[in-house]
């Protein structure tokens, strides 16, 4: 009785090493270990003349976390984890992404701003991070973070069925003048970016009276009920209506973006029809703002090499995800005229007052 | 019918039979160590499987998913700790059954209703996948709040002896669930100030706190000498007969259906079907009053169920690329990366990558029987530990558990809040289970009723003029009347029990 | 009778809260934009509305019982049968506030560093009488649990001052 126990005791814990072993090396599989890469590659003379300008480092020393603020497994976590498996090569160090969900990405950026800035805790962050510093009341500030790199822009678009009496934005909006409070759009929760940036769409539109805004808790939710007729409209990411696109269930109005995007190339864009609605989601990274500038350039030129890889283009675009790339000072140029524009933009369509 | 069998031999190489194995191996570990979620498991198991040809990576994640379903249930049943939250039903008769030393035959129960359940889903996936998804595209917002509304109504049911106390749990299950953001307005509710609630209180420090930390306290209050007592080794009928898995047969097969239909609606999923299951299952059952004492068919029905739902949330994914919770978002992700994409085309450009997601699915259930058979002798030894130091581990557990789903120290501390605040009830004679599914769908029933609300104009003919809601909200005042009938009923029966102080009472 | 009795005083003190919870908590921590749809304090109200009504109901059906059966309950108060024995409770809050002592630690401390002394008083406390082997148990279990949570399910736990 007892050999029998023992072997089947053997028997699991032999599945558990090996599923551990599987689990643990995960992680990075394609990647070399980091003591190869000579730390001399940091110390490198880079494009920016700032590089020599600055004391040396030997940052990074051991791992680098960056912070996700949204749940594991979700889009974001995911977009996020396509910067670790080059981070070994052009890092010197491997990258642990952390999940802190909760308060759209408020969390984890509160910890991230009350971290140490020594440049191992850094944000993965998209549009949320403006939204929530003047949606949501936040125990940090805009000049709390400094951008590091943009990792992805993507751009949403409005959808609805395919059998809806309307093709473009212009007829869209003729039928809501002429049939006020009858369409119904949805987004993935107040305060998202998908919800700003609907808002945002509406509002060039010059609609926003004249239809209702319904609160989903997901974007899988929302399109399931315009699929089902229960809402006349939503606003998702390219990635979620591909498929339903190419199928003729649903149709696109406009997509908000400069141009036209590869993932939908026959949607038109808000700006060629008319409305000034262009605005996209970017994502990026960012550190903690005290973080010393040779550490912060040591990252830019880390991410830099990471992101316009190949190896990122080519996982990032099964994900759906364009390829771009701005580099710290661009980033966080970007990121400080993002914070004003979020804040005019959400008293024009009346989110906060 | 060949591109099926050749699918079905591409299944048997070493490589995919192992991954399967291995799959369902780190699902139950992940599934059985309270909060590890099934979804952190799989996410965890998503970026080795980008790496895998497709087959290795489907039997990978699939028997992850069917794994980790079952492996809520291990902990559930020894140490009243739901591993994941759809095994929080399975506390309620298979912990008891543990404390009456049944441990194994619950465990074993709780596997082959799990594989049972989980080939339900299976089959109901494979016949009825395009029909299915055309009524969930049916479900709106008046039709959500139909069903939850139904699910409220059960409630009733698993209120045990006081219908009183029952509704007063559910309704503070309720108020519990509104802590958070309005999710209309946004605006806060009861979040004092602290962004760690902003969210919400997090589903597993409630489950954990009032299930597992609440027994931890209550076992406490048996003193030092009597916690340090070596258990009896007694083996009590410890087997699971042929006989009795077959007596189960309606009750696993009900459950298991039940679970794949509301697997199928996004957005729902194993904690509500768990207890919908169980309480279905109390009402139909011919000796209700016997649930919750440690009866196999408690723990058959909750698990048939939360196996379902994996068959179930696979619908609206693969039909038309929804996820129906978080796993299968994930699992889109996966089918994505690999050059399956999931969505109204697949079925016409791709079958045969739907082939390999139903032969998965099947073949997990195999893998779940294989894999729980040999572990679970190996599980049932944690009974044989003396409480004094059982308990400590397990409040360890608990800590590293609600740590983890959002890496915040909070959520722990809110755990500890519960834990004491179940102490009060149980000792008070309020049931915890209404609580917990008040607390699951109270959400989901408030989300829905006001987005019907802004959908019709404020106008709650809404509700009544569609079918489906109307039949749903109707059945549910039905069943309540049923309930609270059956209750007045069962409460004529007195029931001896042993009391904290080790005498009898009647109750 | 006791059950009786202690429904009662459960039932008056939900309606307290109750009373509480509407006039004075909801207002506080619900602000109540105006807006097409049901304000945002309606739910909570109405759920807060169910238990005061029902604690009321439970407080007047056991007053009713105490009533019927008033010999029997004061004898049964008499013989002091109806005392609640407080110091039972005292392990628990033991238990309770050790818990978030050591929670508050971890962030300082770690994971590890906090577990191990924390569980050793804990394994004393719910009786294990031998230190020595409260430590063996502490020192094994706690690195284990930690090395499966942090690198089998990547799971980064609170850093202590030597790491981990």
């Amino acid at each position: 009785m007892k050999r029998s126990v023992f072997t089947r005791a053997t028997a699991l814990v032999f599945a558990l090493v090996l599923a551990l072993a599987g689990c643990a090396s995960g992680g990075a599989p394609a990647s070399s270990p980091a003591a190869d890469v000579p730390q001399s590659q940091e110390a490198a003379p880079a494009q920016s003349q700032e590089a020599s300008a600055l004391p040396a480092t030997d940052f990074p020393t051991k791992p680098v976390e960056i912070v996700v603020g949204f749940s594991a497994g979700g889009g974001t976590h995911l977009a996020a984890e396509l910067l670790t498996p080059e981070a070994p090569n052009f890092l010197g160090q491997p990258i642990q992404i952390t999940c802190k969900p909760g308060a759209g990405g408020a969390v984890g950026a509160t910890a991230v701003a009350t971290s140490k800035a020594d440049g191992y805790t850094l944000l993965y962050a998209t549009m949320s991070l403006p939204i929530s510093l003047y949606m949501d009341s936040v125990d940090f500030s805009a000049d709390d973070f400094v951008g590091v790199a943009l990792a992805s822009d993507v751009a949403p678009a409005l959808a609805v069925r395919a059998d809806a009496p309307f093709d473009t934005a212009e007829e869209l909006v003729e039928y809501t003048k002429a049939h006020p409070g009858e369409f119904s759009w949805g987004h993935p929760g107040v305060g998202s970016t998908l919800h700003v940036l609907g808002a945002n769409m509406l509002f060039a539109m010059d609609i926003v009276n004249d239809v209702t805004e319904i609160p989903f808790a997901g974007t899988s939710e929302s399109i399931s009920a315009v699929l089902g007729g229960h809402i006349g409209g939503a606003v998702c990411f390219p990635a979620s209506l591909t498929e339903q696109v190419k199928a003729g269930e649903l149709k696109i109005i406009g997509v908000s973006s400069p141009e036209r995007i590869a993932d939908l190339p026959d949607a038109p864009t808000f700006i060629e029809q008319g409305y000034n609605a262009t605005l996209t989601s970017t994502r990026g990274i960012f550190a903690p703002a005290d973080t010393p500038p040779e550490v912060l350039a040591v990252l830019d030129q880390a991410f830099e090499k990471i992101i316009t890889s190949e190896d990122y283009a080519r996982r990032g675009e099964t994900l759906g995800e364009p390829p771009v790339y701005a580099n710290a000072a661009d980033f966080d140029k970007m990121y400080r005229e993002q914070c004003e524009m979020i804040e005019k933009l959400l008293k024009e369509i009346g989110l906060i007052d | 019918m060949s591109l099926i069998l050749e699918t079905l031999v591409g299944f048997f190489s070493v490589q995919v039979l192992f991954a399967l194995l291995a799959g369902v191996a780190v699902g139950i570990i992940g599934g059985g160590l309270p909060g590890i979620s099934p979804s952190m498991t799989i996410a965890l198991l998503l970026p080795i499987s980008l790496y895998l040809p497709t087959t290795v990576a489907i039997a990978l994640l699939m028997g992850a998913y069917q794994g980790a379903m079952f492996g809520g249930s291990v902990s559930a049943i020894l140490i009243n700790t739901p591993g994941t939250a759809s095994a929080a039903a399975t506390t309620l008769d298979g912990y008891k059954m543990a404390l009456n030393g049944q441990a194994g035959k619950a465990l074993l129960m709780a596997l082959y209703a799990s594989c049972t359940g989980g080939i339900i889903g299976t089959i109901i996936l494979l016949a009825m996948a395009k029909p299915l998804s055309a009524v969930t595209l049916k479900f709106g917002p008046p039709e959500y709040f139909g069903l939850m509304l139904l699910s409220l109504a059960l409630i009733a049911g698993i209120s045990g002896r006081s219908l009183l106390k029952g509704i007063i749990s559910a309704s503070i299950g309720l108020l519990f669930a509104t802590v958070g953001m309005d999710p209309i307005y946004g605006s806060k509710r009861f979040t004092f100030g602290n962004i760690n609630l902003g969210d919400g209180i997090q589903t597993l420090s409630i489950f954990i706190g009032l299930f597992a930390l609440a027994e931890v306290l209550s076992q406490l209050s048996k003193g030092k000498a009597d916690l340090y007592q070596k258990p009896s080794t007694l083996t009590v009928n410890d087997k699971l007969s042929f006989a009795e898995y077959w007596s189960q047969k309606s009750n696993m097969i009900i459950s298991g259906v039940m679970g794949a239909l509301i697997g199928v609606l996004p957005g729902i999923g194993g904690s509500t079907a768990c207890f919908v299951a169980y309480a279905e299952a109390q009402r139909r059952s011919k000796h209700p009053e016997k649930f919750g004492t440690g009866i196999i068919d408690g723990v058959a029905a909750p698990e048939a169920a939360n196996n379902a739902v994996c068959g179930g949330a696979l619908v609206p994914m693969l039909t038309l690329g929804i996820p129906g919770d978080v796993v299968t978002a994930i699992l889109v992700g996966a089918l994505i990366a690999h050059g399956i994409k999931p969505g109204p085309l697949l079925f016409i450009d791709d079958i045969g990558s739907v082939y390999k997601v139903y032969i998965a699915l099947l073949l997990s259930v195999v893998g779940l029987l294989i894999i729980g058979r040999l572990g679970i002798p190996v599980f049932s030894k944690i009974v044989k530990l003396r409480k004094a130091v059982l308990l400590p581990l397990i409040f360890i557990i608990c800590v590293v558990g609600t740590y983890s789903s959002r890496a915040n120290l909070f959520d722990t501390m809110m755990m500890v809040g519960f834990g004491a605040l179940g102490f009060i009830l149980n000792k008070n004679g309020f049931p915890i289970p209404p609580m917990v599914i008040a607390f699951v769908i109270g959400t989901q029933l408030e989300t829905s009723l006001r987005q019907s609300l802004l959908l019709s104009g404020n106008n709650p003919a809404i509700f009544f003029t569609r079918p489906i809601s109307c039949v749903l909200i109707v059945g549910a005042i039905v069943f309540a009347a049923f309930m609270v009938r059956r209750n007045r009923k069962m409460g004529n029966k007195e029931i001896v029990v042993i009391n904290d102080a080790g005498e009898e009472e009647v109750v | 009778m006791k059950k009786v009795y202690s429904d009662l005083r459960s039932g008056i003190l939900l309606f307290v809260i109750s009373l509480l919870m509407y006039f004075v908590l909801i207002p506080a921590q619900i602000s109540v934009k105006a807006g097409k749809n049901l304000a945002a304090d309606f739910f909570p109200k109405l759920t807060v509305i169910v238990f005061g009504l029902c604690g009321l109901l439970l407080a007047v059906t056991s007053a009713y019982d105490l009533y019927r059966r008033r010999e029997q309950a004061a004898k049964e108060r008499a013989q002091g049968l109806w005392k609640t024995n407080y110091k039972a409770f005292l392990p628990h809050a033991i238990f309770l506030v050790s818990a978030i002592v050591y929670l508050m630690l971890m962030q300082y401390l770690g994971f590890v560093l906090s577990s191990i002394p924390f569980l050793i008083f804990l394994l004393w406390h719910f009786g294990s009488p031998s230190w020595g082997k409260n430590l063996v148990i502490a020192a094994v279990y706690v690195p284990i649990v930690y090395l499966i949570f942090s690198y089998g399910f990547r799971i980064r736990f609170p850093m202590g001052p030597l790491g981990f």
